[in-house]
This record gives C-alpha cells, structure tokens and sequence, in this order.
C-alpha cells in the first residue's frame, strides 16, 4: 500500500498519459461519464474521482457495441487498430462484472480472442465509491463498494492524499515507470480507508434494507420457470432493452455481414433478450413470443442458469437496469416478489 | 487478428436440385473438417451472412461436404443462388453431435420430417458405416407431398440394407404417389421396435418435433431414450451469444441434438 500526494499524482499521470490513452471518469453532472484522454493531452481538470459507477458500464471497453470480428476473403495483413487503454475511475461492481462475463469470453471452450486481447492488455485503475447512488445495491449481491482484487492499481483519496493499492505485476511496473514519489503508506491513512469504505457499505446497507433475500434466486426462479407472475412482474416494459445494453454482466451478441469495396466485413453487434427478433428463425418461428417469456429469461439467465453453468449469479448490484428502465421496473423488487411467493406458498403447504 | 468469427473460404463444386424447395450443396474446403454426426457448421453466404446447418454427408466422407438446406428465408435463398466455382464460407463443426457409443447393440429408431432429413442422413450415413453395431436401424420419414421427399434416389440403397428399414409418408399425395398418406406419427403407431432395448432420434419443424415427441412417449419410450435435434436461432455456435438456450443448455454447444430427459422440464422446449 502506497501512499502520493495531489501533485505527484498529477505529475505521474502526464507521463503515464505520454504512454497510454486514457478512459478516465468525469464528474461534472449527475451522470458520470468516461472521458477520453489521447496520448500526451493530459490537463489536471480532467481529473476527478467520480462517486459512483459511470452510466456506461466497464465492458464496452473490452467488447465493444459494435465492432469488425472478420472479414472475408481474408486479406494478408489485416489492419488492426487495437490500442491499448488506461481505464481510470471504475468501480467494484464493475470489475467483478468483468469476471463474470470472463466466464463466457475468455474461460470457454472458444475464448474470443479481441475480447482476451483488450482483457490482457488494457490497464485498470480502479477507485473507491465514495457514497452510495440511489439505485446501488452492491451489498445486496454480496459485493462491497470499493475494489479488493482484480484491477491493476487502486486509488483512494483521503483528504488531499491519495491510497494506492497495487492489484497486479502490471500495476506495479506502472506505479514504479511513471509515478514517482511515492511512499509507503502509514496505518493511519489505511484506517482512514477502512472508515470511508465501512460508511460507504452501511450507506448501501440502509437504503436496501427493505429487500431481503431468504433463499437462493435461483430457487425462486426454478419454482416460478411456468408462473404467470412473469407477465405481472414485467407488465410495464416497453422492450427498449436498455437494461441489458447498460448491465454490465449481459454479453449478447449477433454477428451479422456487410459488404465492403472488395470483401465483405463481419460485423459484432449488441443484442437483446428483450427484442422479440432475438430469437426468430427463418420461417417465422419465434421462442419466447411473449414478452413475458423473455422477461423471464433475462432473470433465469441471470440468476438461475449462470449459476448452473458458472457457479455464480450475472448481477453485481450496480443499478443501472433500475436508474434506466422507463417502465420503473426494479430487478429488486422482482426477486423479491418471486421469494415472497415461494415463502408463502412452503407456509401454505406445512398448514 | 484472427479470431474465432473468421470463415473458412470454400468452394462449391456443385449444387444438386432435391426437391423444388431444397438444394444440397457439395463443398470442398481447403482441408478437410473433421465432424461428428449431428454436428453442425456456420456457413457464408457471401455478404449475407451466417446460418447454421448440419452436414448431411457422411462423417467418414472427409474430402468434400455435403449440406442440404431448404429454401426458407433470406439467406437461404442466397444459398438457392449459388452455382458450382462460387465460394462460400465454412466455421465449425460446433455441437456435441450425436452419442453413437450409447446407440452401440441398440435398436434405433429414426424419425424425419421435410428436410429433416438432411441432418438424419449424417446420422444414418455414420450408422450404416459400422452397420454391424447397430441391432436395427428403422427408418420413417415424411414430407408434405412427394415433391418434397427429399434424398428420394437413395431410399433403395438404403432399404436393402441389413437390418435396415424405411417407411415413407407424405401429408397428402399427388398424381404418381401409391405410397402412404398421413403424418409421420401414424407410422410410429405399430413400430415392432424393442423398446427396452432402444432409441428414438428425431429430426424435423418444431411442431413434428413435439408430436412426435409425444407419440415416442405414448408408445413407451422414457424421455431418455429421446434424442431430438433441436432448433433455435444460433449466432456465434460456440454458445457464447446467447441466444439458443433451452434451459441452461446452449443448444449449439450442449446439442442440437438433446436427450429429451435434459430439455423436458422446460415450458419452453417446443418454442
């Protein structure tokens, strides 16, 4: 653990930025943003830790929303514009979105290799919440606010000075190549972190205190797989699907061709569950006709399947689905309905 | 960067007219690919796009693939354009293909439908490779009229055979036609199979699927003597895009071809 001052901290920025083009938070309106910095444009203005997890989610640095997978017939020398990025600001749940969404791209049995590219390559300089959004529910999803593995470096700020926490090799030779002046960190200043991170986490606690879980989603969800309450729990969506373009664990995808000059280009481009076209076959035959079922089956594949197939559940209460549904539709409210069904009807069935 | 999106550039050497509504494609790819019956390819339609579609050419046939394809859609009337010289592109296999070491001393009984045939005859080309293995290998198929049987030269072949038998239906007949007529479930009704000692593979729309399905199940099979190749709109074929799960199997890597013990639960299961 190592401490740096304001300054130095600054200074170590140009010249990382002399290195790296930078993806950094900017906190100026209640929606915070990545910014992006080029190589060797960097002002201390742009600096700013933002409070909370951008509106943006983490993995569209790494799997982009549209992007060139192929292209055919397959030309010697492909031009590739891969850069490799500084990704400044981003949060807990965010990182452990990565992970999640690791299971599928870089951990199967056909690791996509753009997305294991930009994993190896793009350096993480994660940073604390410093309170909790309306819609946060990290502790919920038995996550914490503030990151304790999976990023390359991690800054806290307390008062005027700065926690950095080394998470990787590559953090190090970062901190060690363009930061200079750093110090080793007093106990003092890493107690003072644990507070702010102890109120932080409360702060989630209380505002989701109204919502608890008794048993695993995945039970809830396997009980309710032919119920009706999907239709009621989803009766307000308008199937715009923002909330799985905004997840930061949702990763589907369609491929889809289009012709260029002398070749054709194959193109990667974000799905939705919730786009009735999602599924639709030659011939017409639709799965999932009714919106109802795939409104299901954004909880099923989130919190019953993945779990299944990866041991773990795709949601790291970051709230963005909340924050951007125009049918108000709360996935904590959904789960908790379905479990507040299933106790009632174990009660119902000792009586 | 190659990635795993990346065609194989192939060549089509000819195209053979089946039906008036399906073709087979004979490709040649730059090397051979080694596949499982029941496997499937993502093929290139120049521009168009992808779809999957399940070799009906032997697997032991590794000179040249065969895929036969019905006229359906966009991409597939591309397909139906397609002349022999024209490239395509292939990627795959993808799927587990079907679990032949389980059907080894067994009696199999296979149901087609349309152009599920296709699929089922890199299935039947496999089994009538090692036809020794197999106890029997009993053969319906349907299509809606004659027009459309598809494969129509090689039913003799296939008929004389050891322990190999077909019987053929349409839904409704035509001028020359003094076959049966009526669905393919009405030749499911006294099939002198041995049950206990067998399984039963289908391969055909969604909605002969589920009939049949049923039928297997009212004549005596267990939901685990079921396999029945499965469709849903596939992507990537590496069960990444996420798009043809039943349940939480990926159909285009933990199938197409289900056991139907795995997939029953699920409300979703016939669309």
């Amino acid at each position: 653990m190592f401490q740096i001052s304001r300054q130095k901290l600054m200074d170590g920025f140009k010249r990382f930025n002399s290195a790296y083009p930078f993806y950094i938070t900017t906190a100026q309106d209640e929606n915070y943003q990545f910014q992006y910095i080029p190589i060797n444009s960097w002002e201390e203005t742009f600096f700013a830790i933002s409070p909370i997890r951008t509106a943006q989610p983490l993995k569209s640095f790494f799997y982009q929303p549209v992007q060139k997978v192929a292209e055919y017939p397959k030309t010697n020398g492909t031009e590739d514009d891969f850069q490799p990025l500084a990704i400044i600001g981003p949060k807990a749940c965010d990182l452990q979105a990565l992970k999640i969404i690791d299971k599928v791209y870089a951990e199967g049995e056909y690791p996509d290799t753009n997305y294991v590219r930009a994993r190896k390559n793009h350096i993480i300089i994660s940073t604390d919440c410093l309170n909790a959004g309306k819609y946060c529910f990290c502790t919920l999803m038995n996550y914490q606010p503030y990151p304790e593995s999976d990023f390359d470096l991690n800054l806290s700020q307390i008062d005027d000075r700065f926690l950095i926490e080394v998470g990787s090799e590559k953090g190090q030779e970062i901190l060690d190549t363009f930061f200079k002046g750093t110090r080793k960190a007093p106990d003092s200043l890493v107690k003072a972190r644990e507070k702010l991170r102890k109120k932080v986490t409360e702060q989630v606690k209380k505002q989701n205190e109204n919502f608890h879980y008794y048993q695993s989603h995945q039970n809830a969800i396997e009980r309710h797989l032919d119920s009706e309450i999907w239709a009621d729990l989803g009766k307000t969506c308008v199937e715009c699907g923002i909330c799985t373009q905004i997840c930061p664990t949702c990763h589907c995808f369609l491929l889809y061709d289009l012709p260029r000059e002398d070749r054709y280009e194959r193109i990667r481009v974000w799905d939705s569950c919730f786009f009735a076209g999602y599924s639709r076959m030659a011939g017409g035959l639709t799965p999932r006709l009714k919106l109802a079922d795939r409104f299901k089956n954004r909880f099923y594949h989130k919190f019953d399947s993945y779990v299944t197939n990866f041991g773990v559940e795709a949601c790291t209460g970051c709230g963005r689905c909340i924050e951007g549904c125009m049918g108000n539709i709360d996935l904590r409210v959904v789960l908790t309905e379905l479990e507040k069904r299933v106790v009632l009807k174990e009660n119902l069935d000792l009586i | 960067m190659e990635t795993i999106f990346q065609p194989l550039e192939t060549k089509v050497l000819d195209v053979i007219t089946e039906t008036p509504t399906i073709k087979t494609l004979v490709l040649k790819p730059p090397e051979p690919i080694p596949f499982r019956a029941g496997q499937f390819m993502q093929l290139t339609v120049y521009g168009e796009g992808e779809a999957p579609f399940t070799p009906s050419s032997s697997p032991f046939e590794t000179e040249t693939m065969e895929i036969t394809i019905l006229k359906a859609g966009r991409l597939t009337e591309a397909v139906h354009r397609l002349k022999p010289g024209d490239m395509v592109g292939l990627r795959g296999p993808f799927g587990k293909g079907y679990p032949l070491h389980k059907f080894e001393g067994k009696e199999l009984l296979v149901v087609g439908g349309g152009v599920g045939l296709a699929p089922l005859r890199a299935l039947l080309n496999a089994l009538f490779h090692d036809l020794d293995k197999f106890k029997r290998v009993s053969i319906k198929y349907g299509a809606r009229n004659p027009d459309e049987l598809c494969f129509r030269r090689q039913y003799q072949q296939w008929q004389q055979l050891p322990g190999v038998d077909l019987e053929v239906t349409v839904d409704s007949a035509n001028g020359n036609w003094d076959g049966k007529v009526g669905l393919v479930t009405n030749l499911l009704d006294d099939t002198d199979i041995h049950l206990d000692n067998a399984f039963a593979v289908s391969c055909g729309p969604e909605i002969m699927l589920k009939f049949v399905t049923l039928k297997f199940l009212s004549i005596g099979f267990k939901a685990d003597q079921i396999y029945l190749s499965m469709n849903r709109k596939m992507s990537c074929g590496m069960g990444i895009c996420g798009r043809c799960n039943i349940g939480p199997y990926y159909l285009c890597k933990d199938g197409p071809d289900m056991n139907f013990a795995d997939i029953q639960q699920y409300p979703d299961v016939f669309g």
